[in-house]
């Protein structure tokens, strides 16, 4: 009986940690992402690719064959009103307002936006991967 | 001390089999999530960032409930199922619950028997189908264990193919819960099938798993 209980105390524990780190990576994925979108609307080029992971940022630049922070500000995107965030150990999804969604990755600086301006087929939302204005 | 551990072989020798390989699967499982984050240039985790993840939690508890299930269904099946010759069998004769008599309960309990196979009742009832009810909660907690973190696991990797996340209700109906699911269960059914079977006509000299070497092909029930 005392090996249950210490198994079960253990996965508690467990289960607590992994509940705290996920509600901390959370807030750091939804800050990350209101960051990329308030440096759009002020235009701020650098800050906004600073947020967007090392490849989708290459993947920006060479697409416009233009640096990252000049051709991130023509990307279509909208106001960034985050509605829910949805993370799964390292990799998450913000969904905001308007249908609108971005997926981030775990990086070793932290939380970076793999892929923004990503909208789903109404007709087959689940398995059909979103259709982004920028991915890696 | 030498006494103790004579007396409990089976068990101590299985549970640090069952810890080392536990042991194990987390070294060259966070390994083998590190390689992966690495080729999606994502950050690496620590061995107890890993430990305390979904994907561990999965890998781990697919297992726990195919082999829970095998046994529960092992314990139930062999109440009633016959299979004549095989030594995991009842004797042909005695499908079913069994009278009291046989199986010592309320007046026919000995004074060596457990309490709650004497008094009768209720206490008797819940007694009498307590390992199976033992196993089937195991089963379904890590079943249910399989399915949350499973869910978490599976969006993981479908957030790096900009699909959209899971809920819990829709993963319980998803491919990935019953790949992991049904991969496991077929190769318990089969290990244990094979077993049954395969100890009619096999033997191995001092298991009690196996019939006596010299018992013949069709003597039922009889342990060696």
């Amino acid at each position: 009986m005392k090996t249950i209980t210490v198994l079960a105390l253990t996965a508690l524990a467990a289960s607590a940690a992994a509940g705290c780190g996920q509600s901390g990576a959370r807030d750091e994925a939804q800050a990350v992402t209101e960051r990329f979108y308030a440096a759009i609307a002020d235009g701020r080029g650098a800050l906004a690719c600073a947020q967007l992971s090392s490849s989708t940022a290459q993947a920006v630049a060479q697409q416009a064959r233009r640096p990252c922070r000049e051709a991130v500000l023509d990307l279509s995107v909208g106001e960034g009103a985050v509605e829910r965030v949805h993370v799964a150990i390292t990799s998450a999804q913000v969904v905001l307002a308007g249908g609108e969604n971005a997926f981030l990755d775990r990086e070793q600086g932290g939380w970076r936006l793999d892929a923004v301006g990503c909208r789903f087929e109404s007709s087959a939302p689940r398995e059909r991967p979103a259709d982004c204005e920028a991915e890696s | 001390m030498r006494r103790f551990l004579r007396d409990n072989g089976l068990a101590l020798g299985f549970g640090a089999i069952f810890l080392a390989a536990l042991v194990g699967q987390a070294f060259v499982g966070h390994s083998a999530f590190n390689d992966e984050q690495l080729a999606h240039q994502s950050e690496t985790v620590s061995l107890w960032r890993y430990v305390t993840s979904s994907s561990f939690g999965v890998d781990v508890l697919e297992n726990w409930q195919s082999e829970y299930l095998q046994f529960t269904l092992f314990i139930l099946g062999t109440v009633w199922l016959l299979q004549r010759g095989s030594p995991e069998s009842k004797e042909l004769d005695k499908a079913g619950g069994e009278s009291d008599r046989a199986q010592r309960i309320g007046r026919h309990a000995t004074a060596e028997s457990p309490k709650w196979a004497r008094v009768g009742g209720l206490r008797t009832f819940v007694y009498s189908n307590s390992l199976l009810c033992l196993m089937t909660t195991i089963w379904l907690l890590s079943w249910l264990g399989q399915s949350v973190t499973g869910v978490v696991a599976y969006n993981a990797d479908r957030f790096d193919h900009q699909l959209p996340a899971l809920s819990w209700f829709q993963y319980l109906g998803s491919s990935d819960f019953w790949d992991r699911t049904l991969q496991n269960w077929q190769s318990e059914f089969l290990a244990v099938g094979s077993m049954v079977v395969l100890a009619i006509y096999l033997r191995q000299r001092g298991s009690p798993e196996s019939k006596p070497v010299g018992a013949p092909h069709g003597s039922t029930g009889v342990e060696g």
